[in-house]
């Protein structure tokens, strides 16, 4: 089994925080488990300024799981307008930060998002085609 | 001297860095909550001097009706959490229960589908 997280790019940093937390003692076997991989944009041969659609559209193809942060205004090729518009009942979620800074703030929050992620991923088949799921 | 050639445009998206994906509201975030470059560039390392030098510059000409998105962007937030909650999706993390307790649970939850799993495919576990 393999999971990819593929970060949004206001996210690289936190990505880096989550992977190392992942890595650690705590949570190692599950990073094993689900062979959790984390994909930045620029190893995606994306244009560094893909637009949403194109970014939601290449995780359902490939079978990633896009993490992003959610503060963009809604137009026509929106996250929130392409998963509303082409999200199928097996589309995979995106996972969306709800308050992306505390992560550099609070190490407990950190295991929170670790642990809402892996929740959601042992849910994996509930969690299809529901469009986009919170992090703490 | 030298003259940023960075430019602000909005494409749908809301003002964002030219060549990026990285948007006004992405950086103001951490500016309207009293963080720094270094700091910004911490939580986003693709960001370069002269991008936040001129979302900085976007920002001073765009102050209040900013402050009104992220406001509005909280609210977003708050209402898609309380969505998800009304649809039994949202993970409560109870923290009061010790971390080792609540990763015990968790890999209870895994046995327990790796279980179903086993028996969804005619006895033989799936790891």
């Amino acid at each position: 089994m393999v999971v990819t997280l593929l970060i949004d790019a206001n996210l690289d940093g936190h990505a880096e925080i989550l992977a190392m937390r992942l890595a650690s003692e705590t949570w190692r076997e599950w990073l094993e488990h689900f062979g959790i991989r984390f994909l930045y944009i620029e190893q995606t041969g994306l244009d560094r300024n893909a637009k949403d659609d194109v970014l939601w559209r290449m995780c359902q193809e490939k079978g990633y799981y896009l993490v992003t942060a959610n503060r963009n205004r809604k137009s026509d090729d929106s996250l929130e307008a392409t998963i509303r518009r082409e999200g199928k009942p097996d589309s995979l979620p995106v996972f969306t930060f709800s308050d992306a800074g505390r992560i550099y703030q609070n190490a407990t929050y950190v295991d929170q998002i670790v642990e809402s992620l892996l929740e959601y991923l042992l849910d994996e088949p509930n969690c299809r085609g529901t469009g986009r799921l919170f992090l703490p | 001297m030298s003259v940023s050639t960075v430019r602000i445009i909005d494409i749908g998206r809301g003002p964002q860095i030219e060549g990026h994906r990285l948007t006004v509201m992405d950086v103001f975030y951490y500016l309207h909550r009293g963080y720094d470059f270094d700091f910004i560039q911490r939580a986003m390392p693709s960001l370069k001097r002269e991008e936040f030098d001129a979302v900085v510059e976007y920002v001073n000409e765009h102050h209040d009706e900013l402050v009104e998105e992220d406001r509005c962007v909280e609210a977003r937030i708050k209402q898609g959490i309380a969505e998800q909650k009304a649809k039994g999706l949202y993970h409560e993390i109870d923290t009061s229960i010790p971390l080792e307790v609540r990763i015990a649970r968790l890999r209870e939850k895994l046995h327990q589908r790796q279980k179903e799993q086993a028996e969804k495919n005619g006895g033989h576990a799936s790891h």
